[in-house]
């Protein structure tokens, strides 16, 4: 049996980009489990309700800046105090489409962002990622 | 012991001046005339009361040399009696101290009739030099014609005296010199005055003298100078004053409480503040000017950072989702996936254009500070909105009430104005409470200077504290709702900003929220400034 692929879960507003990147994750078989949440308040819904659940909960986390409601600032603040609480050990990459100096030194500052990704995603790019840290 | 003895002298003393007296008085008339025992008599008591007297007296003839002195001359020199009959009053003299010339015609005139006064500096025995003030006149002496001197060491009251007009003198030179102009008054009426005051004011030191002071203030701040003066304040303050000529002037007026003379007397300093005044008013004109530069960079640096955000979130993400879409397409080789790709790829160029035509309409927005304005009823505008939006209104059956009566009409643009209502209007008809029956109102009212219009709702309302810092920014929407884009209140808020506006927000989740604009917040400042700018 080959080893068990990550789950990932993205977390951005943009429908399309949701479609390319299951795609492209599809594509090169990086996982064969991707959740796919349209805001931040979703993505932490889901992990409150499987903190304790290893199987259900995502071992990567591809998450836009820009969303509705909770966005992916608010979304790493809550996430901070959810943490401790998850059993998992939870990789989360900013995805965001800003070049903004601004927000990429913001995200690269937060001690729970692995790194920060500016879209297009290219699935080379994807795939050395996650093998970096495989 | 001392007293026999003193006793014993006197009576010596007596018995001799009695003798010399008696000798030199027998051709007299007047002593033939008394009996021996009652001139006796006569003579004790009259050298008792000549002694008694502490003040030095001296009886001289015309030429200056004693005939007599009494006890307190010859304790103010320190030489007995013996040493001074006889001689005149050179060797109580410091050498090269007196005129003694004068001396001689002082006695002159007085053994003419005339008193005199003079000061003479006395040497005494122990080597001490002291000033003495001497009264010459002219008396008898036992039937002869003699001059009466009596002294007195005035030493420490010329030493007093110079002291007090050296003070004086400085005093003065202080008061000259100060640049301010010193007047010293009791109860407004002047006293004494610097030139400072008569330059400051115009009028001469003499004019000054037993003027009021008040004539000085100009006739506005009189009142209030009054005030200050009853109050005996001691700070500085600030008033008009009036020059001799009528021409008023800036003027700081600090006073001091003194006694003078046993009464309290204010003394009161004067400053031309003109200069200072001038220089004042340009900093303030220019600071105004800096705030409103720096206010407006800052709106401007603010606006970039909000494009760069816009640019960077908003139209980058759909251009990045056309490159990734091509890319697919490229390599795709059914047909139904390609046409799938193709639609995502026509929903993402017109999401770039969307944002593309929302960014264009900011900048005209913010170009469009010109934008000609009309006078516009709020009812007007508002009844035309709601028409506008009548079918949803009906639908969630929402309450719309509406009081523009303290503030009726504004001048603005028109779109504008509507564009305001529609946004207000439809969020709040869009963002209800469940089982809330929908109440809006609308308001306008004046708040200092300023025209508020104030919408209010009964709605679902937002968390403050979780969404404060997106609520007025491009695509932030904060509720589920198939109706939400994000972009009304942004572009709301970039159409009152440039008029000179400002939007601002209060809600509490299941309680409602509160839009207040505030239509000329930033109009109010700038005025004053502009008024400068056309008065240079």
């Amino acid at each position: 049996m080959s080893p068990r692929l990550p789950i990932i879960a993205v977390v951005d507003d943009d429908k399309v980009f949701q479609f390319t990147t299951l795609r492209s994750i599809q594509a090169v078989k990086l996982s064969d489990n991707v959740l796919q949440f349209g805001n931040g308040e979703d993505a932490l819904k889901y992990l409150r309700q499987n903190a304790n659940e290893s199987e259900l909960l995502p071992d990567f986390i591809f998450l836009d800046i820009n969303m509705p409601l909770v966005d992916g600032w608010m979304f790493l603040e809550d996430y901070a105090a959810l943490k401790a609480t998850i059993v998992k050990e939870i990789c989360i990459f900013m995805v965001s489409s800003s070049i903004d100096p601004r927000d990429i030194s913001r995200a690269k500052s937060n001690p729970n962002v692995a790194d920060y990704i500016t879209k297009p995603v290219r699935i080379e790019r994807l795939v050395e990622l996650l093998q970096k840290l495989a | 012991m001392a007293k026999p003895k003193k006793a014993k002298e006197v009576r010596a003393m007596k018995g001799r001046s009695a003798g010399a007296a008696r000798k030199k008085n027998k051709p007299q008339p007047i002593v033939k005339q008394s009996p021996e025992a009652t001139l006796a008599e006569r003579e004790k008591s009259y050298r008792s009361l000549f002694n008694t007297i502490v003040e030095a007296i001296y009886i001289l003839n015309p030429d200056g040399t004693f005939v007599e002195v009494n006890k307190g001359a010859c304790k103010m020199y320190g030489y007995p009696r013996k040493y001074f009959i006889g001689k005149t009053s050179e060797f109580l003299s410091p050498r090269g101290k007196n005129n003694y010339q004068l001396m001689l015609s002082k006695l002159k005139l007085a053994f003419a009739g005339s008193p005199q006064v003079i000061e003479f500096w006395g040497l005494k025995k122990n080597g001490l030099e002291f000033l003495k003030e001497i009264r010459l006149k002219k008396g008898s002496y036992f039937g002869r014609n003699i001059i009466i001197a009596t002294a007195r060491d005035i030493t420490t009251q010329r030493k007093i005296e110079l002291e007090l007009k050296e003070s004086e003198q400085r005093y003065r030179t202080l008061q000259q010199a100060s640049f301010g102009g010193i007047g010293m008054h009791d109860k407004g009426v002047i006293i004494d005055c610097n030139q400072g005051l008569c330059d400051i004011t115009g009028y001469t030191r003499k004019e000054l003298i037993g003027f009021n002071g008040l004539n000085l203030i100009a006739p506005e701040w009189r009142k209030y100078v009054m005030e200050k003066i009853l109050s005996g304040t001691e700070s500085p303050y600030d008033v008009d004053g009036l020059q001799k000529d009528g021409l008023k002037y800036a003027l700081e007026v600090q006073a001091k409480n003194i006694p003078y003379k046993g009464k309290i007397v204010r003394v009161t300093e004067f400053r031309n503040i003109t200069d200072r005044k001038v220089a004042e008013g340009k900093i303030r004109e220019q600071n105004a000017r800096l705030t409103t530069v720096s206010d407006d960079l800052r709106r401007k640096n603010e606006q970039l950072e909000e494009f760069t955000q816009i640019v960077s979130h908003n139209l980058r993400s759909p251009v990045g989702n056309i490159l990734t879409l091509i890319g697919f397409l490229e390599s795709s080789s059914s047909e139904q996936d390609r046409v799938e790709l193709l639609t995502m790829l026509k929903e993402s160029s017109t999401t770039a254009q969307e944002t593309l035509l929302e960014l264009h309409e900011v900048l005209k927005i913010k170009q469009d500070k010109q934008i000609p304005r009309q006078q516009l009823r709020f009812a007007d505008v508002f009844r035309h909105v709601e028409s506008m939006l009548s079918a949803k209104i009906a639908e969630v059956s929402a309450t719309i009430e509406t009081d523009f009566d303290s503030i009726p009409s504004i001048l603005y643009p028109n779109i504008y104005l509507e564009s305001i209502f529609l946004n207000l209007l439809s969020n709040s008809l869009k963002y209800l409470r469940k089982g809330v029956r929908p109440v809006i109102k609308f308001k306008t009212y004046r708040q200092d200077r300023c025209i508020i219009l104030e919408a209010s709702d009964n709605g679902s309302g937002i968390n403050m504290e979780r969404y404060a810092h997106q609520i007025f920014k491009l695509h932030k929407t904060f509720h589920k709702h198939p109706e939400s884009r994000g972009i009304g209140l942004f572009m709301i808020k970039n159409q009152i900003e440039t008029l000179g506006g400002d939007i601002s927000m209060k809600s509490k989740e299941n309680k409602g929220t509160t839009v207040s604009i505030n239509f000329n917040k930033r109009d109010i400042d700038e005025p004053e400034v502009a008024d400068n700018r056309s008065g240079r």
